[in-house]
Formats: C-alpha cells, sequence, structure tokens
C-alpha cells in the first residue's frame, strides 16, 4: 500500500489502511518515545493515543510533510501532554523523569553503562542518536521524520554523539 | 583532531562516504584511530539498545470502534433527546397549560363570578350555582340546548354545570343584557382561545 492509498484509506475512515498504519510506524514511534520517556508502559499509553490523534486529526493532514514526521510530531506532543498530564498526578516529571525503569537488555552491565549515559544527555540529543544509531534509520530518513534538512540532522547527530561519546568516556566504556 | 575530522569519521561509519579522505585521516593520525574505535564500538552497543518489537494495532483499532461507537451513541441519544422535548412542547405542555387555563377558570368563577364557561371542542359547558341567574337559565331553556351535564354541592349551594352548543350561547347573548363575554387569554401564542368567560351581573 502506497503512502497516498494509506492517506486516503485514513481519511475515509478505512480500517485496513489503520491497521496498515499502525503496523508500519508502531515500532518506530514507540522507540522514539521510549527514548525520550524512558517508561516502558508510559511509553505504550502515549503510542495508542498517538494513534487515536492520528487518526482524528487525518482530515487535516495536507501533505505538505511526510506521513511518517506529521505522525512524529503528533507523538512528541502527545509525549509532552502525557507527560504534563502524569505530573499533574505526581506520577512523572515533564523535565526530571524519576520513573526510568531500564529494559531487560539494560541488565547487562555494559548496556546498563549506555543506558545511564543516555539518562544523563539532552532529550533532543537521544532523540536523534535513537533515530539513527539505535533504529538504524539513514540521516534522509530521520531527517524526514525529525522535519528537518540533513545538514541539521547530521550536525545535531554529530554534537549528540559527542555527548554521548564522552559520557562514556567516563564512565570508562571504551 | 579537528571538529570537520571527526565528522568526517563519523559519516565514514555511518555510510561508507568519503572513504578515501576518512583512510587518510586513520593513517595519519592515532587519535583519530582511537576516536573511530570510541565512535563504532559506541555504535554497535547502541544498536543493540533496539527495544522488542510490540504491537498495539489491536489495542488502537478497538479504541478507535469504542470512540466510533461513543460518538454514534451520543448522537443517538442527543436524537432521541431532540424528539422527546419535541413531543413535550407539541403534545404535553399544551395539554398542561390548557388545564392549567381550566383551574384558572372555575378558580375565578368559585370566587368572583357565578357563572363559569369553558369551550370543549363541539360545546360550551357553564357552570351555575343553583338558585342564581334564573333568568340564564330560562334563556337557556327555552331554546333547548342545555343538557346537565354534572352537580357538585358546596355546603348550601350547588353548582351546575350545563352543556351548551354554540347557537345557545348566541342567544344568551342576545338576551341577556347584563352578560358580558371575555375571552381568556390564547394558550398558546397565535392559537385560537380555547375557553371565554361569562360575567353575569349579579341581581
Amino acid at each position: 500500500m502506497d503512502e497516498q492509498k494509506i492517506i486516503d484509506g485514513l481519511k475515509n475512515g478505512d480500517m485496513k489502511a489503520k491497521e496498515f498504519f499502525v503496523r508500519k510506524y508502531q515500532n518506530l514511534i514507540y522507540n522514539a518515545i521510549f527514548q525520550v520517556l524512558r517508561d516502558r508502559d508510559l511509553s505504550m499509553d502515549v503510542l495508542e493515543e498517538t494513534f487515536i490523534r492520528a487518526f482524528k486529526y487525518i482530515k487535516g493532514f495536507r501533505g505538505e510533510s511526510e506521513l511518517s514526521t506529521w505522525l512524529y510530531r503528533i507523538a512528541m506532543n502527545t509525549l509532552k501532554d502525557e507527560a504534563r498530564k502524569a505530573s499533574r498526578h505526581n506520577t512523572i516529571d515533564e523535565n526530571s523523569i524519576e520513573d526510568k525503569t531500564p529494559p531487560e537488555y539494560a541488565l547487562d552491565d555494559k548496556k546498563k553503562i549506555i543506558w545511564d549515559a543516555l539518562e544523563r544527555i539532552e532529550e533532543g540529543d537521544r532523540e536523534v542518536i535513537a533515530l539513527v544509531d539505535i533504529k538504524g534509520l539513514s540521516y534522509e530518513n530521520a531527517s524526514l521524520l525529525l522535519g528537518i534538512p540533513v545538514n541539521t540532522l547530521r550536525s545535531r547527530l554529530f554534537r549528540a554523539r559527542e555527548k554521548l561519546r564522552l559520557e562514556l568516556e567516563r564512565e570508562e566504556f571504551f | 583532531m579537528k571538529e570537520t575530522e571527526k565528522e568526517i569519521l563519523q559519516e565514514y561509519i555511518d555510510s561508507g562516504k568519503n572513504k578515501e579522505l576518512a583512510e587518510a585521516i586513520l593513517r595519519e593520525n592515532k587519535e583519530a584511530r582511537k576516536y573511530f574505535n570510541e565512535i563504532s564500538l559506541m555504535k554497535n552497543a547502541l544498536s543493540e539498545m533496539s527495544l522488542e518489537q510490540i504491537d498495539v494495532t489491536e489495542k488502537v483499532i478497538i479504541r478507535t470502534s469504542r470512540k466510533i461507537f461513543g460518538w454514534k451513541l451520543a448522537l443517538g441519544t442527543i436524537a432521541s433527546l431532540v424528539i422527546i422535548s419535541t413531543l413535550i412542547i407539541k403534545i404535553v405542555l399544551p395539554s398542561l397549560q390548557q388545564q392549567e387555563l381550566k383551574t384558572y377558570q372555575s378558580t375565578e368563577n368559585d370566587q368572583r363570578y357565578t357563572v363559569g364557561i369553558t369551550k370543549t371542542q363541539y360545546n360550551w359547558e357553564l357552570t351555575i350555582k343553583e338558585g342564581t341567574q334564573e333568568k340564564l337559565l330560562e334563556v337557556l331553556k327555552q331554546n333547548g340546548e342545555i343538557v346537565t351535564l354534572e352537580e357538585k354541592s358546596e355546603e348550601n349551594s350547588k353548582n351546575i354545570t350545563y352543556k351548551v352548543s354554540e347557537e345557545g350561547i348566541l342567544k344568551v347573548e342576545e338576551e341577556i343584557k347584563d352578560i358580558e363575554i371575555s375571552s381568556a387569554p390564547p394558550s398558546i401564542e397565535g392559537e385560537e382561545p380555547v375557553e371565554i368567560n361569562i360575567v353575569v351581573s349579579e341581581e
């Protein structure tokens, strides 16, 4: 199913298009959300809410950006709203998330060091690292998703990696 | 080591671009080789951090369907409310207002007048205290238009309700000079009055 067909299907409320859309983007968006929130359950909630909002607002999508970029923006806005809501209920803090249980893989010593180092760099830096180094997107795809030029992505990624590298160096990871 | 050299090495690791340039940097610079190894190691470690595959398709689709059902339910409820409200406004309220008007009429009659009159669909109903308005009764009887409907006793007097035709009422108006017929306010704006008061001067 090509992107225009998905968009048309979504605009017409077609269930098959919705299913296809969720299956296609869920892991990518989930990883991005998770790298910011660092909480599995909350990330799942945000992911679900992201798709619900996407279905709601799809009629307003005019194709000025890639569908994935549009969805990614919805995800990031949803994430902020949910974090704000959660912080009002004292379960999570929008800027300094306390409840960050690492996934099982991070129990491995080496991965635990990376997990903690990622925690110490800024959200925006984590975001580009998550897309390129963790999810393995090309510069072009990551820049499309973030809605920024490739050169901007390249410099953001370079700076983010430098910060992470220094954090890892401090922890004698190398 | 220059920042531009770091960028070249990073891009070389990511996509193999600028191979010759990167290899030249690596050949000539020991620090660059260290940097290259660290970035490669970090990138490999990060690629292993990818999360397990998740699938929320079913949950999302169920939630969407529930939302659509919710909207339909809400619309159905609103439509039902509109229909019920319309029925109340068109049918129940007018009949209640008519009832109220009749109550008003009877109260007015009991306290101030000796004759009360209500127009029903086909006839007029007159309530007269027994022993009063003999002249009126006589006119009604002469015209043969009255039928006793009910009698209601109150302490020392008795109210009798008569059913009277349209023609009978016209006769009453013609022959009883003291009688005054006035329309009651319409029950609903734009509708014809359904009740008329008749005031007869006490003799």
